[in-house]
């Protein structure tokens, strides 16, 4: 099974998929919590977030995978195509593992009342409102389209070069502006503001699997053709 | 003997630039089979379509009876190891090892492991800090240790010394002997491989301009030298490859015809006859055609 191979190519790679994205979180963590004791009082004090770091670093690792791994994997004759299902195996098992450490320190900060100094880093307002599960749920999408938002990126590049990227990069500004200014125009960033608030996180990040779904599914399409 | 590559009307387009062009030849089972060409003349498009890295733009091509794209029966029996290889950047030659292991079925871990000892490589340092050479070396111990039915061989020794080449033919040599498997080596050094060579396909411009056994080739040409007069009277009806006066002589280069013994009438006229070696072949053959198109289109 080559899927297999593509995935102990990635397991050898323990810096990129494990050490370095662990190493940012807690040396992020303990420099925070060394600063929240020098803050006199009752004060609680809220850090960033942990789950952010390990959000862009998901985004980072997508673009790199390509371009590290897809001309050596290819060059070592494997399926194009037993390259893409290991990659999605490889980000779905490390992404759940992020997910499930990221929900455990949620909840021992949440029990510990910030650490016993109301240092908030891994439970933050809002995003851990919800059950345990539904904390995980999150977690998992927003890793998950995060990497696949970079895997694509990246597989635009691998299939049409610098060129094609361009091109996509300009006219997804073209939309974006295009909807920021009809938005605008129509006066409704109020009830998008709403929109947002009158849902729950878990509800907006279940509107963001079929997104993810896409990004998973057009990098097959685009390194199925793309040659080293 | 079984066919395992068959290539029928093959052509690969850049654009407007034809890097192989409605090429058509088969490479048998068990034999090792040199490559030759000039830079840009289509031997890395050759090889990279053999192994479904690029895809073609029409044609035919069987690998092992089968079309390779997306073929994991046919992909999982090349080994293809070629110059530009790269590795992940935190890869090292044990790591590249490792994988390997995993990925070729026939792999010797023994005969790894004594290569590695050979090419003196350094197991735990990264391959981004290896020397040119060393990198060379990682990929002809994947090559070599891989055993696949079909291994290919483009230009595996850049930055290699004479000594890590001459270590390279013969632990190709020794192991295929032992281990019979199609072997593909794509080279600019010519002289140094001719013996190695059991049959030879040269590239010129996209398109197969010599497919022969080896045997045949070395006796094709030969060089003629004397006098201007009588090696014109000579080279009369004769395919002419190559001239080169100097003063009142003429060395000419000529294809034998099959029939005629070209020799005993040569020496008869009292001209000097010298064999020429494959290197000079195929550089008589391919000289002056070829331009640097294909590297730029690539």
């Amino acid at each position: 099974m080559n899927i297999q191979s593509v995935l102990k190519m990635y397991f050898r790679d323990k810096w990129a998929w494990f050490l370095i994205p662990n190493l940012i979180l807690f040396s992020v963590f303990l420099l925070n919590f060394i600063i929240s004791l020098f803050i006199p009082g009752d004060e609680e004090f809220y850090s960033g977030g942990g789950f952010s770091y390990i959000i862009v670093y998901m985004l980072v690792l997508g673009i790199l995978v390509v371009t590290q791994t897809f001309p050596y994997a290819i060059g070592m004759s494997i399926r194009r195509t037993d390259y893409f299902l290991g990659t999605v195996v490889m980000a779905v098992v490390t992404n759940i593992l992020y997910a499930i450490l990221l929900v455990i320190l949620s909840a021992i900060e949440n029990a510990t009342n910030g650490w016993g100094d109301q240092f908030h880093y891994f439970h933050l307002p809002y995003l851990n409102d919800g059950t345990l599960l539904e904390q995980f749920t999150i977690y998992i999408i927003l890793f998950i389209n995060f990497f696949f938002l970079g895997f694509l990126i990246s597989s635009l590049v691998r299939r049409f070069g610098g060129k094609g990227v361009l091109i996509a990069a300009i006219s997804s500004i073209l939309v974006s502006s295009a909807i920021v200014l009809f938005v605008t125009y129509y006066g409704a960033w109020m009830d998008i503001f709403q929109w947002f608030a009158s849902h729950t996180a878990i509800e907006i990040a279940y509107g963001l699997i079929l997104p993810t779904l896409i990004y998973i599914c057009l990098p097959y399409l685009l390194l199925r053709r793309a040659t080293v | 003997m079984k066919k395992v590559i068959e290539v029928n009307q093959l052509d690969k387009f850049y654009g407007e630039f034809k890097a192989i062009d409605n090429v058509s030849f088969t490479i048998e089972e068990n034999k090792i089979c040199g490559l030759l060409g000039r830079n840009g003349a289509g031997k890395t498009t050759l090889m990279k379509l053999l192994t479904a890295q690029v895809f073609p733009t029409d044609g035919e091509l069987k690998v092992f009876g089968e079309n390779p794209e997306e073929n994991r029966r046919v992909l999982s029996k090349i080994c293809f190891i070629k110059e530009s290889q790269k590795y992940p950047d935190n890869f090292s030659v044990n790591d590249i090892l490792e994988v390997s292991k995993s990925l070729f079925s026939n792999w010797d871990e023994e005969f790894a492991q004594s290569l590695i000892k050979d090419f003196n490589l350094p197991l735990k340092k990264k391959t981004k800090k290896l020397s040119r050479g060393m990198q060379s070396a990682v990929g002809i111990v994947i090559g070599l240790a891989s055993r696949a039915p079909l291994t290919i061989f483009d230009e595996p020794y850049l930055g290699l010394d004479a000594v890590s080449r001459g270590l390279f033919y013969d632990r190709l040599m020794e192991d295929y002997s032992e281990y019979p498997r199609t072997v593909i080596l794509s080279t600019h050094l010519i002289d140094e491989v001719s013996n190695l060579l059991e049959h030879i396909l040269v590239v010129d411009n996209g398109q197969i301009i010599i497919n022969d056994e080896a045997e045949n080739l070395r006796g094709t040409a030969f060089t003629v030298t004397g006098q201007t007069g009588k090696v014109e009277a000579f080279l009369r009806g004769k395919e002419v490859i190559h001239r080169e006066p100097f003063g009142g002589l003429l060395s000419a280069t000529v294809i034998q015809s099959k029939n005629i013994s070209d020799w005993n009438l040569a020496a008869a006229s009292g001209l000097e006859i010298s064999p020429v070696s494959l290197q000079q072949l195929v550089v008589h053959l391919t000289k002056g055609k070829s331009t640097q198109k294909g590297a730029i289109a690539q």
